[in-house]
């Protein structure tokens, strides 16, 4: 006679463990620690569906943007039933367990990179022809590590850039002023097409890491960024193009400095050519933006050398000019 | 490795040697009218493939495909060196070029920088390949200051605006043709250095369609909308799909990585047009040979050198 397990995980656990995996080394990544032997026998019963959505908490976030990619890990926590299901958070930062046998569960949210404790849990006991909802609230912070020895690491790192030029751009383009500030029509409509390019970018990495996922150990995503954009005055032309042109000049220098760490592909489609795709089009912004500032530049100065050559900027480079700029701290490994 | 790549220089060795002439007054980049080009890099190659070793890992492939954008870069250059001339540069090097093209002084300045950054291209692939060892560089030398380029009678240096239409092509087909190379480079230390150039020429390309959109009164932004739609016929071509079937789709493309990005981000208030702008398309050798070949002169390694 076969013993009833929890369906569609083969994971026993005694105790939660956090690991670590490739892609972002400071997202917890959460996967359920297992031992050897066989499932220990638990009462056949009934099942029903737990679920719930991880937003950012209201206080760091009043849209509560959803937080895609969180590994969610249901225990059992009823004596004679042992083990554990774990799902990913999707794009709206929603989770749902099918068919779980009703009982009483621990949920746990791997929350390293988002709260200042590593663990956020819940109790919850799930009865019959219910489904049971467990929210969790996520307060952004902390550090995140990209890990440069694969190519999901890249590809984050890449995300947190777009992120960062596009969170600037939504900023200069939604003030108040924006038209007041920038009075010339092909101006605005320059700083609308770059805001709506970095955008497209940001999505698009998203889309596209999630899209990875399945192919990867374990899906990761790096949440959201906190922009601190304090500094800067957004009601000043020629400190939002300066600062415009920073940004600019630092998304070419780091996808060209972060080609190297992508993996090969023989036929060309992979992920260098996305990253040569995107790269070329930020120079085409900031050759743009450094024409807005001063006739015929093309470049900041001194970004084009002697050799005619765009910069190609270490990771840890281009993370200390970010970092500045945002709340999270970010840093770079096997570069 | 990438053995298309070879087999196209192969094809193209096999060109008729009279496509120079034929073209002279095609008027179009690449299309029909220039079925038979000069490939780029072919004649150098040719000479070269007696030697080369098949046991180098990278070594051939990684030598073609820097040869072949050295190629370009001597297009570039000599296109440049002629629109603007020589006479700003202190000290002069070499014999004095005059200019040809009657450039405004308000953006002549601009057309200076982009020749300086084509000739520092030249010399910096130059001397990439020079430092190949498995097996030995062999950078060409081209002298190319004799191609003539004529739409309906008008040639290309004395109408500023087909001077502006070429400098736009010619820009943005070098950054499709570096992109569509980088696969082939990719595990090289040559890699970085090719997006080095890659990004510049994307620079260049966006400076040169502003300045473009301004001087005939059109919106010609930096980046390029679908395929570039309103393109004049002579550089239709930069922004199509491969020829031949080849393995990449037009600037108007909309899928990215596998992502069907119009459907995808359906919500996010981008247009379908943002969506093509935001990525720029690589190219493959083929169809650059067909854009680029009919404007180039001159013998590889015909005397001369490297400037």
């Amino acid at each position: 006679m076969s013993e009833p397990t929890l369906p569609h995980d083969e994971l026993r656990n005694d105790r939660r463990s956090f690991l670590k995996i490739a892609g972002i080394g400071g997202v917890a990544l959460v996967a359920a620690g297992c031992d050897s032997g066989d499932p220990d026998p638990i009462t056949p019963g009934e099942f029903t569906s737990l679920m719930g959505r991880i937003t950012v908490a209201a206080e760091d976030d009043p849209g509560r943007s959803p937080v895609a990619g969180v590994t969610v890990i249901a225990t059992s926590t009823d004596t004679g039933i042992q083990g554990t299901r774990t799902t990913t958070t999707d794009t709206n930062g929603m989770y749902t367990f099918e068919d779980l046998p009703v009982g009483t569960y621990t949920v746990t949210v791997a929350t390293k990179n988002f709260v200042t404790e590593d663990v956020m849990e819940e109790d919850v006991t799930i009865a019959p022809g219910n489904t049971e909802t467990v929210d969790f609230s996520l307060t952004p912070g902390g550090d995140i590590e990209f890990d440069f020895s694969n190519d999901f690491g890249v590809l984050n790192y890449a995300y947190a850039l777009e992120q960062l030029e596009a969170a600037f751009y939504a900023t200069v383009v939604n003030d108040d002023d924006f038209e007041a500030t920038f009075d010339d029509e092909d101006e605005q409509r320059i700083l609308r097409d770059l805001a709506a390019h970095e955008g497209i970018h940001r999505d698009f990495f998203e889309a596209a890491i999630i899209g990875a996922g399945g192919t990867f150990a374990a899906r990761t995503l790096l949440p959201a960024l906190t922009p601190d954009f304090a500094a800067i005055d957004f009601t000043d032309r020629d400190a939002v193009l300066d600062q415009s042109l920073v940004f600019e000049d630092l998304g070419v220098g780091a996808y060209n400095g972060a080609a190297q760490y992508l993996s090969e592909t023989e036929d060309g489609t992979g992920y260098l050519v996305l990253a040569g795709k995107i790269v070329s089009v930020e120079a085409r912004h900031a050759s743009v933006i450094a024409g807005l500032i001063m006739d015929n530049a093309i470049a900041g100065e001194e970004v084009i050398d002697d050799m005619g050559l765009d910069q190609a900027l270490a990771p840890e480079e281009v993370l200390t000019a970010a970092n500045g700029f945002l709340e999270n701290e970010l840093s770079a490994i096997n570069t | 490795m990438n053995s298309d790549f070879l087999k196209t220089l192969d094809a193209l060795d096999n060109a008729p040697s009279s496509r120079r002439e034929a073209l002279r007054t095609a008027g179009r980049l690449g299309g029909a009218a220039a079925l038979a080009v000069t490939p780029l890099y072919a004649m150098a190659r040719e000479s070269y493939a007696a030697k080369r070793s098949l046991s180098a890992a990278y070594g051939p492939q990684a030598h073609d495909v820097l040869n072949y954008a050295l190629t370009l870069e001597y297009l570039e250059y000599f296109f440049y060196l002629r629109a603007v001339g020589n006479a700003d540069l202190m000290p002069p090097k070499g014999e004095e070029v005059e200019a040809e093209a009657d450039i405004p002084a308000d953006v002549l300045p601009l057309f200076q920088e982009i020749r300086n950054n084509e000739l520092a291209h030249v010399r910096a692939l130059t001397t990439v390949i020079e430092d190949l060892e498995d097996p030995p560089g062999e950078p060409v030398i081209y002298e190319m200051r004799d191609f003539t380029y004529e739409v309906d009678g008008t040639d290309v240096f004395s109408d500023y605006q087909l001077f502006l239409t070429l400098a736009q092509g010619f820009e943005d087909t070098g950054v499709r043709a570096y992109k569509g190379q980088a696969p082939a480079l990719q595990g090289t230390p040559y890699l970085t250095t090719a997006l080095q150039i890659h990004s510049v020429e994307a620079r260049h390309a966006a400076a040169v369609r502003r300045v473009r959109g301004q001087t005939i009164g059109k919106d010609i932004q930096g980046w390029i909308p679908f395929d570039q739609p309103d393109a004049p016929d002579a550089i239709e071509a930069v922004y199509a799909d491969s020829i031949n079937g080849g393995p990449f789709p037009s600037e108007a493309n909309t899928t990215q990585g596998g992502v069907e990005l119009v459907a995808a981000l359906m919500g996010r208030g981008y247009s379908e047009e943002e969506i093509t702008e935001a990525f720029d398309e690589p190219l493959d050798m083929d169809s650059v040979n067909a854009i680029a070949g009919p404007f180039i002169t001159g013998e590889p390694n015909d005397g001369g050198e490297t400037p």
